[in-house]
């Protein structure tokens, strides 16, 4: 009987995100019905809900694309100056700090510069006397394709994604950053620049340190990115990346410096309460993945990824998460339909 | 002088020996100025619960207070009648610059934070605004 109850409950149940409070029917087995009733997955959004996502970004910004959107940015002259042994004459001043930015090693944590890291630049990539401006530097230190990606991403969207400027990371292949765009370009263009010269970091574990093998760590807000994303599939990174810069954008849109995702009405609609460092929801709030029952932080990070996923899905789970994220985060533009995603709300 | 070339050394050694003892003290000012006078294995829970007024929960021997509508940023544990443990969640945390802890001594503790633990303590960083999240004494 009760696997006829179970069969039938499966099969009338809410769909994957719901939650209990959300059923019309009274629940006969309480337990045995959560259990089916959190068949929610480990994160918002499968690659085949990613990969049928409305709007979903296809294809990286062209290197004619970002070249010309790199020249317009930096473009003047005039200004002179000397970055880590490099010296430049009559470029723009936003191009050479551009330059700096890149170029000058900063410590992973609190992104304070670092000098017992830096990398001595001319001495290791002689860049003078045979170069005296910043592009043709960028050029020399990674070649056209890598120099104009990283130039690009760092006035575009606001990170900083060049070896040179992180403790224990590494460089970067153009393709790794190509599908790092696509990531980024799900997201609404409001959203750039993120902030200034924020830290996107490949990770390179420290010789005194090795990586753990074992480590499923694929990310973190940071914004570091861990061998185990790189053996993703592309559309995992493009969800890791969303939902990485997700914990970003809370901060960001957070009002009087408390970020959007500790905001007293972001965690009463969970029922999130904190006891020394343990996060407790009172168990009837709504959540897009297991992974987003962890704490507030990650319980936004994954609603937003849902609301840009699985947007459809979302609205009908979770409808009351699902208008705050609408109302307080993308400023109403839905991804419900290929229509309703191309408006401009 | 012997001293002092014995300290510089030491430092140059090991610069977080230069920030661990002053973490705590530069980071107390920045906690509500209620429980900044509080000093676990010192202060009576009489005292602290004078000063705090009733807990908004109690659960054991830990005693937890709102702030706002944020529950509960303030957990203080107690042993018989003293205070034993005091953690703080901030709303708004200070910037790590205005503390005097190294930040090569951060270690990952999950997704958004990072821990820095001594013998004073633990303090929480959150990864992203670069500021502090919470702290736990001793």
């Amino acid at each position: 009987m009760k696997i006829v109850l179970l069969t039938s409950l499966v099969i009338f149940s809410c769909n994957s995100y719901s939650q209990t409070h959300e059923c019309e029917e009274t629940p006969p087995f309480a337990e045995d019905i959560e259990k089916i009733q959190r068949k929610i997955n480990f994160w918002s959004a499968s690659d085949e809900e990613i990969s049928s996502a409305f709007c979903k970004t296809k294809t990286a910004p062209t290197l004619k694309e970002m070249k010309a959107y790199n020249q317009k940015v930096m473009k003047g002259t005039g200004n002179s100056g000397v970055v880590h042994g490099v010296s430049f004459a009559n470029d723009s001043k936003v191009a050479i700090a551009t330059f700096s930015d890149l170029t000058t090693y900063t410590h992973t944590i609190g992104q304070m510069i670092w000098p017992k890291g830096q990398t001595p630049i001319q001495e290791k990539f002689e860049i003078n006397p045979g170069c005296n401006k910043v592009s043709c530097a960028i050029d020399k230190i990674w070649g056209e394709e890598l120099g104009t990606r990283l130039v690009y991403i760092y006035h575009k969207y606001g990170f900083n994604a060049s070896e040179l400027a992180h403790m224990h990371s590494r460089r970067f292949d153009p393709k790794d950053l190509d599908e790092i765009m696509k990531g980024l370009n799900d997201m609404p263009e409001s959203f750039f620049p993120i902030g200034k010269n924020r830290r996107l970091a490949r990770f390179q574990a420290p010789p005194t340190a090795p990586a753990d093998p074992n480590s499923k760590v694929v990310a973190d807000a940071n914004i570091t990115l861990f061998d185990n994303y790189f053996k993703n599939s592309d559309l995992s990174k493009h969800y890791t990346i969303f939902h990485e810069v997700s914990h970003n954008h809370a901060y960001n849109i957070g009002k009087n410096k408390v970020s959007a995702d500790y905001d007293p009405k972001w965690l009463a609609l969970s029922g999130w309460e904190k006891k020394g460092m343990d996060w407790s929801n009172a168990g009837g709030g709504c959540f897009t993945s297991v992974y987003g029952e962890t704490n507030p932080a990650e319980d936004w990070a994954e609603a937003m990824s849902a609301y840009r996923y699985n947007g459809v899905k979302f609205k009908a789970s979770c409808p009351e998460k699902y208008a705050y994220m609408k109302e307080n985060v993308f400023n109403g533009l839905e991804y419900t339909s290929e229509k309703a995603c191309q408006s401009k709300p | 002088m012997k001293y002092v070339y014995f300290l510089v050394s030491i430092l140059a050694i090991n610069p977080a020996l230069a920030f661990a003892s002053d973490w705590l003290s530069s980071l107390k000012p920045h906690l509500p100025e209620k429980i900044q006078k509080f000093e676990p294995g010192k202060t009576s829970k009489a005292d602290v619960l004078r000063i705090m007024g009733e807990a908004d929960l109690v659960e054991k021997n830990k005693y937890y207070w709102k702030e706002g509508e944020f529950k509960y940023p303030i957990e203080l544990s107690f042993d018989d009648d003293k205070l034993v443990k005091l953690h703080y969640s901030f709303q708004k945390g200070p910037a790590l610059s205005s503390i005097k802890i190294n930040p090569d001594a951060f270690k990952p503790h999950n997704h958004t934070l990072m821990k820095y633990e001594d013998k004073k303590g633990q303090v929480f960083l959150d990864v992203r605004s670069k500021t502090i999240e919470s702290v736990t004494f001793p």
